[in-house]
């Protein structure tokens, strides 16, 4: 079977590969070890680039030894039986084709440059060694030494796609079974692909047992993949991913699905391009999504210039182990966004962290993060990014979200405006949200939020923009706190749009600050009286409709507008500055209200003459 | 029922009221409403006034229903719901309201129909049913709709629109607009005039995560992404990027480059291409399609080399995946691969072809997996 098998590869890499007629002149051993002599070759001649050089097993003959560089048109370790080997030394040995199998390559510091690995299976390459190639097939090797590849996939003439597969790709492990003992860098400067375990077979498994790095210097649609349909991929030490592409998100990614696992440290740095780990995949023929699992035993290290890294996705999981975080290093998350859709953070006492501090040298650039539906996190967070849209997950432990990018305009039409939260989120632990410049940002833009420990809102910078907060109704089960230092006297709204879905203060309400702030179809259950304080000139309170305060409300503004809401105890409102203040009224205020004035002139007005105050006892 | 309403003129006297104060120069226009009563609401270019005028030629009736309080700068208006009168009108008659340019406008309705017509404003506010009708608008629009749909025709606005149970219809509009529909359908429309309008020679940029965009004019190019839904696109004459997740698409009228990615069937009709100035030096069109299938019709005088190649995972039978109905020289032999694993559980079939068709010219790239490539003429 595994001789079909490779025909069958042969035959499909052989439907790419330019042919010709070759002279094959062949290894005999019958002199001495030396490549350059041509009594050790069946044409008695030193196999020159017309020439394929077959070397096979021997018995009581030496394996040939180059002792200079040395170009030919192909090596052929393949026919004529396995057991083969070369010895490269440090030396150069170019070839348009390699083709092996069941043979060995000695090295040391030497190289193999070839155009097409034709098929290499079930090598060993010894020592350590460079090889330059375009396209090829690797599987089933074990590389001893220190490997660095050159690899520049391209596609032949004929077809054109960053995608095509075989045709214009360097392929490892095909079935999953390469191993890497040693170090390993693979660079890559072609369009084509660079896959890992392709087609594993149940068992197939690839190995970096040293450092691995990967660097991608192709600047155009490009995709490079790990264990796309099954099979698993070992990184037993750090695992370094340059991406220096730039193309764009929609056309560079390097994927990682099926089971991966990272033991050490793994660094990506994007310039541009997408990094994908924890991707569902479908097996083939059958399209339903399976389970596939990135495993993280360290930290993941990343420095975004742009691109975007992405944890989890579908069926895809990626599993945070304790103690293992995100962390930054170089110049950090400058731009770019990172997409949360579905990872597992085991519990423990240290916070997860995505941190992209604003750089005014880099005013153009963005960080985005976001959390999908059903992710559920189990560990103190704290997100610092330009963008974060918080889509329906679970927070269970401590939050604290900072938000510094300006507004969004893109498109004539798109989903939550790549800004905006869809909402529908529980947050089980004390949280934090931070509105650090004072631009628009919607939470619970579609669906309630609900928190049920302590809130802390802030509202900072100078841009006299809007802050929807719980715009289409939310649960505050714990004591919010909400403070605005917008010096531009930016907006803070709650409940604008939540017209049938309530916004419910089930605990305590305290505002202090500068601005505007906004407040609709509100109930307010706590046991103490909301305290609202505001202290700027111009700082406006406003009551919409919908409102009801069951414990009344102790309101300080400088200006004050009350309409269509009920306050059931004593109520105090305080107006500063001078001006009217027109309301529409129709309130109901129960017990007392108390209306103070300290401005010097002007008053606060409730139009409608519908206002109601009931005596209760 | 031991309780005691006192209407609250009380609280004027706490206060000492000082009489109106009208002065606010420069300020923008404020318009508050409050309909706490069922009935529709029609708002239109103001340009007589410098304020807001209501109600025009409202009935007596609606008179005593819909109360006003104006000033210089701002205008309320406020209606009370009257179910615990007797004998009093519950639903109000059509609101008519002119809008000066520039003007904020806060809206809180019941159930009604709103129609937005030729306003130049920042609208803001919600309704709990009824349709909500904006016409050639301009400006900001923040709106919710709780019960009934939205539709928005040529109109250029910035800010959020939510059909939280309804549907959302746009059609010519232009802006950084938000547009939710979390229990509807969203449907997008670009007319043929959509770029008569001036500043909108823009290529355009749309994004949508479920819904249906038809876009009859795509004469600039651009980049559509859409989700799940149906995707037509008439007359592409500029490079288009096209990026779907599980979509039904037809393209017309396709004379420039396109990239192409979507799992489902696609349609295209291609046009001899008519590509300028640098367009000449763009990558090739690029067509990948996954788990659907793809018909490309092109006329018998296309000039062009055609890339097609589709992949099967476990094929049954011999059938050639890739149909046609031309002339069997123009295609050249077919390359057909078939790749087996170890273990002989799938096969993965590649079936290709490279044909120049008429003068060659424009490249294009077709990756159909697990489906049909159809090539027609028409």
């Amino acid at each position: 079977m595994q001789n079909l098998i490779l025909s069958l590869l042969l035959l499909l890499l052989s439907f790419f590969c330019s042919s010709h007629a070759q002279t094959v002149n062949t290894w005999t051993g019958n002199v001495s070890s030396d490549w350059n002599n041509a009594g050790n070759w069946s044409l008695s001649v030193v196999p020159d680039s017309t020439h394929t050089a077959q070397v096979k097993y021997l018995a009581e003959k030496p394996y040939p030894v180059l002792t200079g560089n040395v170009q030919i048109d192909m090596l052929d370790m393949f026919n004529g039986g396995n057991g083969g080997a070369v010895y490269i030394g440090e030396h150069e040995l170019k070839m348009n084709t390699f083709w092996g199998s069941g043979s060995s390559v000695y090295s040391q510091n030497g190289t193999l440059k070839c155009k097409t690995i034709r098929l290499c299976t079930g090598m060993d390459f010894f020592g350590n060694l460079t090889i330059y190639t375009d396209n090829g097939v690797q599987n089933g090797n074990v590389y001893h030494g220190d490997l660095t590849v050159h690899a520049h996939p391209h596609i032949p003439t004929g077809m054109n796609s960053a995608q095509c597969y075989p045709c214009g790709s360097m392929m490892f492990g095909y079935s999953g079974t390469d191993t890497f003992k040693g170090k390993v860098l693979i660079h890559k400067t072609g369009p084509g692909s660079v896959h890992f375990g392709i087609f594993p077979s149940s068992t197939g498994q690839i190995v970096f047992e040293k450092p691995f790095t990967f660097i991608e210097d192709y600047q155009g649609a490009t995709m490079v993949g790990f264990n796309a349909y099954g099979g698993t991929t070992v990184f037993k030490d750090t695992a370094n991913f340059i991406l220096n592409n730039r193309t764009g998100t929609a056309y560079g990614y390097l994927t990682l699905r099926s089971n991966i696992t990272f033991e050490k440290p793994v660094f990506v740095y994007s310039e541009g391009m997408s990094w994908f780990a924890g991707q569902g995949y479908g097996k083939y023929g059958n399209n339903e999504p399976l389970p596939t699992k990135t495993i993280l035993k360290d930290h993941l290290y990343f420095q975004l210039r742009g691109g975007d890294i992405g944890l989890g996705n579908g069926t895809g999981l990626v599993h945070f182990e304790s103690n293992v975080t995100l962390k930054q290093y170089g110049e950090g998350f400058k731009n770019g966004k990172i997409t949360i859709g579905r990872i597992q953070l085991d519990s423990d006492n240290s916070t997860f962290e995505i941190i992209a501090p604003y750089d005014p040298l880099f005013p153009n650039l963005r960080s985005y993060v976001r959390f999908e539906p059903g992710l559920i996190v189990d560990r103190d967070i704290k997100i610092v990014a330009d963008y974060i849209e918080l889509n329906g997950a679970t927070f269970n432990k401590s939050s604290h979200f900072l938000k510094i990018g300006a507004s969004h305009n893109w498109g004539i039409a798109y989903w939550n405006g790549y800004n905006h939260s869809t909402g529908g989120n529980t947050f089980n632990g004390p949280t934090k949200i931070t509105n650090a410049f004072g631009y628009n940002w919607k939470l619970a833009g579609s669906y309630p939020d609900v928190f049920n420990d302590s809130l802390i809102l802030e509202y900072k910078g100078n841009v006299n923009q809007v802050w929807d907060i719980a715009a289409s109704g939310s649960i505050f089960n714990g004591p919010v706190i909400v403070n605005s230092t917008n010096i531009a006297l930016g907006d803070v709204q709650f409940g604008k749009f939540s017209s049938t879905n309530k916004v419910e203060f089930r605990n305590d309400l305290k505002v202090t600050g500068n601005g505007d702030f906004y407040f609709k179809n509100t109930i307010h259950t706590g046991n103490l009286k909301p305290e609202i304080l505001l202290n700027a000139t111009g700082s406006t309170l406003r009551f919409d409709s919908g409102n009801t305060f069951s414990k009344g409300i102790n309101a300080t503004g400088s200006h004050i507008y009350i309409t269509a809401s009920k306050f059931l105890e004593l109520s105090t409102f305080k107006k500063l500055t001078s001006g009217n203040d027109d309301s529409i009224g129709s309130n109901i205020f129960h017990s007392q209200v108390q209306f103070l004035n300290s401005a010097a002139s002007g008053s606060i007005r409730l139009l409608s003459g519908e206002d109601q105050l009931i005596k209760t006892n | 029922m031991n309780k005691l309403l006192l209407v609250l003129t009380i609280a004027y006297g706490l206060l000492g009221i000082n009489g109106y104060v009208y002065a606010q120069a420069n300020a923008a226009f404020t318009l508050e409403i409050l309909l706490n009563t069922d009935g529709d609401l029609r708002f239109t270019k103001e340009t007589g006034n410098s304020k807001a005028t209501v109600n025009k030629g409202r009935s007596t009736q609606n008179d005593t229903l819909v109360k006003v309080f104006e000033s210089t700068s701002e205008v309320k208006v406020y209606t009370t719901s009257q179910k615990n009168k007797e004998n009093r009108k519950e639903k109000h008659d059509v609101l008519t309201i002119g809008i000066p340019d520039l003007s904020q406008v806060s809206i809180s309705t019941k159930i009604g129909n709103i129609n937005i017509s030729e306003v130049y404003a920042s609208i803001s506010g919600s309704m709990e049913g009824g349709k909500l009708t904006v016409d050639n608008m301009d400006g900001a629009i923040e709106m919710v709709n709780e019960l009934g749909d939205i539709e928005i025709n040529n109109s250029t606005a910035n800010g959020v629109v939510i059909a939280r149970n309804g549907n959302l219809n746009l059609k010519n509009v232009s802006g950084a607009m938000a547009s939710i529909a979390p229990q509807g359908k969203i449907t997008l429309n670009i007319d043929s005039d959509f770029y008569k309008k001036e500043q909108k020679k823009q290529p355009l940029l749309v994004r949508l995560a479920e819904g249906d965009i038809n876009i009859k004019d795509a004469s600039n190019g651009g980049t559509v992404e859409l989700g799940k839904g149906n995707l037509t696109v008439n007359d592409v004459k500029a490079p288009l990027v096209i990026n779907c997740e599980q979509s039904q698409i037809n393209l017309t009228g396709v004379e420039s480059i396109v990239s192409l990615k979507n799992k489902g069937n696609v349609l295209v009709r291609l046009n001899n291409f008519k590509l300028t100035g640098d367009d000449k030096d763009s990558p090739p069109s690029t067509y990948e399609i996954e788990n659907g299938d793809f018909t490309i019709e092109i006329s018998l005088t296309f000039n062009g080399i055609f890339e097609l190649w589709v992949t099967e995972v476990n094929p049954s039978g011999n059938n050639l995946p890739i149909l046609t109905n031309l002339t069997p020289s123009l295609l050249g032999k077919v390359s057909v691969i078939d790749n087996a694993n170890l273990d002989n559980t799938f096969n993965i079939r590649e079936t290709s072809y490279v044909a120049t068709l008429g003068k060659g010219g424009p490249r294009i790239t077709i990756h159909v997996t697990n489906g049909k490539l159809n090539v027609k003429t028409y």
